[in-house]
């Protein structure tokens, strides 16, 4: 054995042992990785290949026709007014969703054992939401707090903890979802809720933008 | 770290189909199945978020140039962190770190934090200047051997062991310290 050759102590090998091995990676990494790839020419742009035969494709294409123009027909003699003159509603484009979590007091603190479970729970529930393509970002929130006011006349900037007696904001994601239907059932599937804490689901107002 | 698994299998299966078709999807199952682990390992090595994420780009990028010659003797997890390890030793040369310097022995300057709180095993090996904490990431909690370090890290597995041994000892003292 040489001068270098010791070991670490069962306590010195317990703690690096408890070191996270993995980390939750940001969304944003992903696409942008594949798209450096694509700019240099490693990865091919996705080519979707059609589950139909060309025989296939021009027979539905020519009964496609077909009843395209019988629809124009039957259009110029039937054509008729909406009931109520509203535009129809269409549920096809996404919207963008906040899901605010809100802490509760009894939650663990973000030392203990318990909140490492916790947040990997939370990572895990976020990559099947990336994998669906629903998922656009999410972050946990640290406990630091600065606020920023102009009450006084002047800028005044303040920096403390959250109080956790007030639920504070713990972190966010940002989803994408058909409606609000589609939106709570997915915010009631997060984890947050299971340890107690509130989501506050709040749709992205674009107007803005 | 080395040996054949079923992971392993998977991984080979997914390359092959990635290198014929320069297939998207097969290289996003890559990335999916490696990504964590790669980050929390650039996390300690790069010592910022924004390092670590601009070396997990740098290290795939790299990866998927050099794939094709990639021989299976190892885990395709253990050749992606050699790949990761010289981005990283890369970035730290180009921004030249101030963190090169060599260790003194007693390391009175790991003893505390900016808010003077003592140190827990992560700062302490955040700590650590570059080349210590390179090897004792990969020994101690990657679980990488002397000679897998030595060829990541272009040194012999001797200077891996000696530089583990003050490496260990800085992290020793610097927990120690109140």
């Amino acid at each position: 054995m040489d001068q270098f050759e010791e070991d670490l102590s069962p306590q010195e090998r317990k703690a690096f042992a408890s070191l996270h091995r993995e980390e939750q990676v940001p969304p944003f990494l992903e696409d942008q990785t594949v798209e450096a790839l694509k700019r240099q020419r490693l990865i091919r742009p996705n080519k979707r290949r059609s589950p139909f035969s060309f025989r296939q494709l021009a027979y539905a294409v020519a009964v496609a026709l077909v009843f395209f123009g019988a629809g124009l027909w039957l259009g110029g003699r039937w054509r008729t007014q909406p009931a109520n003159g509203t535009p129809p509603t269409h549920d096809a484009k996404m919207s963008e969703f906040m899901l605010v979590l809100l802490d509760s007091p009894e939650l663990p603190s973000d030392e203990s054992k318990e909140e490492e479970q916790r947040v990997a729970e939370y990572r895990n529930w976020a990559l099947k939401l990336q994998q669906r393509g629903l998922l656009i970002a999410g972050e946990k929130l640290t406990t630091e707090l600065k606020t920023l006011n102009n009450a006084g006349g002047g800028l005044v900037i303040s920096g403390t903890q959250v109080d956790r007696r007030v639920k504070p904001m713990a972190g966010y994601f940002l989803i994408e979802a058909r409606d609000y239907q589609q939106a709570i059932e997915i915010a009631s599937d997060c984890p947050h809720l299971k340890y107690g804490g509130t989501i506050e689901l709040r749709r992205i107002d674009h107007t803005a933008s | 770290m080395t040996g054949t698994s079923q992971h392993d299998e998977d991984d080979q299966s997914l390359v092959n189909t990635y290198l014929r078709e320069r297939d998207e999807q097969s290289f996003r199952e890559l990335y999916r199945r490696h990504t964590s682990a790669l980050y929390a390992s650039a996390l300690r090595l790069c010592g910022s978020d924004a390092d670590a994420q601009d070396v997990i780009q740098e290290t795939w990028i790299r990866a998927c140039r050099a794939v094709s010659s990639f021989k299976w003797k190892s885990s395709f997890r253990t050749w992606l962190i050699g790949v990761l390890v010289n981005c990283v030793r890369e970035q730290s040369r180009n921004k030249n770190s101030k963190k090169t310097e060599p260790l003194s022995d007693d390391f009175a300057e790991l003893s505390t934090n900016e808010s003077g709180e003592r140190l827990n095993l992560e700062q302490a090996i955040a700590q650590l200047p570059t080349g210590y904490r390179h090897v004792l990431t990969l020994h101690d909690v990657e679980g990488y051997t002397h000679e897998e370090i030595g060829e990541f890290l272009s040194i012999t597995a001797g200077t891996s062991k000696s530089q583990l041994h003050r490496a260990r000892k800085a992290i020793r003292a610097a927990l120690a310290k109140e």
